[in-house]
């Protein structure tokens, strides 16, 4: 029975402090510094910002590259 | 030698993941068709209780021949393991950790080569910790269906399948870490941390929560509230991370916009990962606990709302003036409605942590509804989100057909949507009957739940339409019969486009 709080106790604690450790390290690691370039860190020459990567298959691709509106207004369905 | 370019390095990059991640999502698709079948027959045995364990209808021309009425008794020990507590046990074990954690799984290794920018390290141990995992949910539905289950929620799988799946688990948890090491990118995007929470928060709880309940079991009724802390995190620090992660992903790389607000999303990750786990007891309200135990439960997921909001306020915004892709992308399709659910599922989560409301819900098909809502409206249909985005990335093929995959969309979309509207409707109208001491049990609350039963198991039908189009589908990508035209660069439009 003692084994089994002491794992619940430890584990209760150290869940916490694994997160709060976690979050020290990021706060440090000057991952909270630059957000612009983290949210565009996902991009890069080949699939640029601007660029959608996803579309239905037969559906024609061009009519989607670009501008959001372009999208919007839409080719015709396949 | 580094590719090129960066378009030949990303290529290269989820080519070095193919074998373990189709062998996940395959298995997932497995698990789901069983699991789903689970569902259909637990659900018809909720308002037709005799549905496959029904004795065989006497001989009539026996008995008039002065037989016995009772030629053909049927025995609970031939058919037991079709009763509806083997079966619904079956089928929550067969979905949540057959399909949704394999799915994850999946997700998750595509995501974390992808976000640290290295080919897949390891690939063995991925793809044995697969064969592992499978091994372990086949012997634990197999131990279920003998009548071996632990009888305790969410931890139903006997020891001896529980060690299995942890081991495999340990093995993705230890691969994660060496991938996250060797990481070639110098930030770590919202999503990494997501997932790579997820791999590291998911053992140590089916670890702690196994030792305390099944290998070494603490008394009474701390064993209830190990249970929920559980129940409950495996939802909120297990699939709600990779789903969300997935999201955080997903909708800014189909769309070809960055995160609206970076900063948003950074307060997201870090107030779930402090607070959630304390959320669990609100399982128990009413229960056999101290009541500042319930309390601070109570508190916690009430406190949810925040991390809820802030993620709901970042994709809608993100989303803002691209909604018309939606009818283009069939993974922006599937991940909105998912990060769309999310939001909705968690505040009706909140909002049913409160003593007022749980006192009607609790006990009733609204917290089944509920369940639905979180696992399938928001989890499940972000993983077909992904796969719809990864597969083809992996097959180096498209999507055969653009029909296929508006029917599994449509056939799930409603299906969830009927299901959580009967759950919910029906649940309630039961919670308000069951607190009122004039209802007859039997006479008038049981007959009142049947049609939403029945309506129940209609929804579930046309699920069960979705999952065998969408694994028919996916068999046919693994098959290598996905459309090729298009030019080398399938998933490229532009590129597809430019080159001859």
């Amino acid at each position: 029975m003692t084994t089994a709080y002491l794992i619940l106790g430890f584990s209760l604690v150290a869940f916490g402090a694994m997160a709060v450790t976690a979050l020290v390290w990021a706060a440090r690691a000057g991952q909270f510094e630059n957000f612009k370039a983290g949210s565009e860190s996902i991009f890069d020459s080949g699939e640029p910002i601007g660029e959608p990567t996803d579309v239905f298959p037969g559906m024609k691709r061009s009519l989607l590259a670009g501008s959001p509106t372009r999208a919007m207004k839409g080719p015709p369905r396949p | 030698m580094p590719p090129p370019t960066d378009a030949a390095e990303r290529a290269y990059i989820d080519r070095s993941c193919r074998a373990p991640v189709l062998f996940f999502f395959g298995s997932a698709l497995f698990w789901l068709l069983v699991g789903t079948f689970f569902a259909l027959v637990t659900s018809i045995k909720l308002h037709d209780p005799e549905f496959m364990t029904r004795a065989p209808l006497p001989d009539v021309a026996k008995f008039q021949a002065g037989g016995s009425l009772n030629a053909n008794p049927i025995s609970m020990q031939d058919v037991g393991f079709l009763t509806f507590g083997r079966f619904r046990a079956s089928h929550l074990n067969a979905v949540a950790y057959g399909w949704a954690s394999s799915a994850a799984i999946g997700v998750g290794v595509w995501l974390m080569a992808r976000l640290c920018r290295v080919p897949l390290r390891r690939p063995a141990l991925v793809t044995t910790a697969g064969v592992l995992w499978n091994i372990g949910i086949a012997v634990g539905i197999a131990g279920i269906l003998a009548g071996q289950s632990t009888s305790v929620e969410w931890l139903e799988f006997p020891p001896y399948a529980a060690l299995i799946i942890g081991i495999a688990y340990a093995m993705i948890a230890v691969w994660a870490v060496d991938m996250f090491a060797s990481r070639q990118c110098d930030h770590v995007y919202v999503t990494l941390w997501y997932v790579l929470a997820a791999f590291f928060w998911f053992p140590w709880l089916y670890a702690t929560a196994n030792i305390l309940i099944l290998l070494k079991p603490v008394q009474g009724s701390v064993q209830a509230i190990v249970n929920w802390w559980f129940g409950h995190n495996v939802l909120g620090l297990w699939f709600t991370p990779i789903g969300i992660g997935a999201a955080y992903y997903m909708i800014p790389k189909v769309i070809g916009r960055p995160i609206h607000s970076y900063y948003l999303s950074a307060i997201g990750f870090w107030s779930l990962a402090l607070f959630y786990s304390w959320n669990g007891g609100h399982h128990l309200i009413g229960g056999p606990l101290p009541a500042w135990v319930i309390t601070a439960s109570i508190v916690a997921s009430v406190m949810m709302v925040i991390p809820v909001v802030v993620t709901a306020v970042n994709h809608h915004m993100t989303m803002r003036g691209h909604f018309g892709m939606l009818r283009y992308s069939p993974t922006l399709r599937f991940i909105v409605f998912g990060a769309m659910s999310y939001t909705l599922v968690s505040l009706q989560g909140s909002s049913m942590a409160i003593r007022s409301l749980n006192k009607i819900s609790h006990f009733t098909h609204y917290t089944i509804g509920h369940a639905h809502f979180g696992l399938y409206a928001f989890f499940t249909m972000v993983m077909f989100g992904c796969m719809y985005y990864i597969v083809p990335r992996l097959c180096g093929c498209e999507w055969r057909s653009a029909y296929l995959i508006r029917l599994h969309f449509w056939a799930a979309a409603y299906g969830i949507f009927f299901m959580i509207i009967a759950l919910t409707v029906g649940g309630l109208v039961q919670g308000l009957m069951l607190a009122d001491p004039a209802k007859d049990f039997v006479g008038e609350i049981v007959p009142m739940t049947r049609p939403y039963l029945v309506g129940r198991s209609l929804s579930g039908v046309l699920l069960s339409i979705g999952h065998v189009v969408f694994a028919y589908h996916f068999i046919l990508m693994v098959l290598q019969l996905g459309r090729r035209e298009g030019g080398p660069v399938y998933f490229n439009p532009v590129e597809a486009e430019v080159r001859p």
